[in-house]
């Protein structure tokens, strides 16, 4: 297939990826204020899921050959 | 009206919507309702006229220029029903509820002044983005989507990222709020820079071609 018609899927998909993730975040924070979490606590589930996420991509990425 | 113009109209208000949906994603601007529908009108307006097949094909017993225009109006009636369905229940605007809704903003501790409810909100905001950019490299690199130098590369990155947002949080506990600020917007400028590097990355696969 065409490289630049490879370029443009790639580019919508991961933009596509890229605003599921972000919707999927908000809400996991939403569930969380319903749940009655506090502002602070919201906070520091942020950074938690950020660092949880960090480490399951270093992972994978630590899985691939090369 | 023939299944092509159909077929146009629902692509074109379903281009819409991602088009909208995107700036509501990643802009940090919320499209109102009812620009998003005024966008799509036209979005799906402009794809029934440009897709071929005559008007009197959709409506055979046509045989006046006056009924001719009736369809035509006709046609244009049910773009803008698309667009109005389409756009606002995929879109996720303001006022709308969409599907794929934008929230509404995190909660910030109230004990904050206003300068530091802002310099939260931006560390929450890229905290966000840096969450859903971490989870996009892990799927992709799971996906043996990307190679394991680009996934790393972007790790690095994002890692970089993280650390300033550590700091911009250190510095608001601390009260620097325009230090915070400052700092959290900066960060979200080149997440937001990241994302669009990452959207425009080829999969190694295509770049081997």
């Amino acid at each position: 297939m065409n490289p630049i018609v490879w370029q443009v899927a790639d580019a919508v998909l991961n933009l596509v990826a890229l605003g599921f993730q972000r919707e999927a975040i908000l809400t996991e924070i939403e569930k969380k204020q319903a749940e009655g979490a506090t502002p602070e606590q919201i906070v520091t589930a942020l950074h938690a899921m950020r660092d949880a996420a960090k480490a399951d991509a270093q992972a994978k990425i630590d899985k691939l050959p090369g | 009206m023939n299944g092509k113009k159909i077929s146009a109209q629902i692509a074109g208000g379903a281009l819409a919507s991602i088009v909208v949906w995107l700036i509501n994603a990643f802009s940090g601007v919320q499209v109102p309702a009812e620009v998003a529908v005024a966008f799509g009108t036209v979005f799906a307006i402009v794809v029934t006229l440009i897709v071929p097949g005559k008007m009197e094909d959709d409506a055979p017993e046509v045989v006046s220029k006056s009924q001719s225009g009736f369809a035509m109006i006709g046609q244009l009636i049910v773009a803008l029903i698309f667009a109005i369905v389409v756009v606002v229940s995929v879109s996720g605007c303001s006022g709308a509820g969409g599907f794929l809704r934008t929230a509404e903003p995190i909660a910030v501790p109230t004990s904050l002044p206003e300068a530091g409810k802002a310099a939260q909100q931006a560390i929450n905001e890229a905290n966000i983005a840096l969450t859903a950019a971490y989870r996009v490299i892990g799927d992709n690199a799971e996906a043996g989507v990307w190679t394991k130098g680009q996934a790393q590369g972007y790790m690095d990155k994002v890692n970089g990222y993280s650390g300033q947002v550590d700091e911009a949080q250190a510095a608001l506990d601390r009260g620097m709020w325009a230090t915070a600020a400052s700092q959290a917007a900066l960060v979200n400028q080149l997440i937001l820079a990241l994302s669009k590097e990452v959207a425009s990355q080829a999969r190694k696969a295509g770049t081997q071609q």
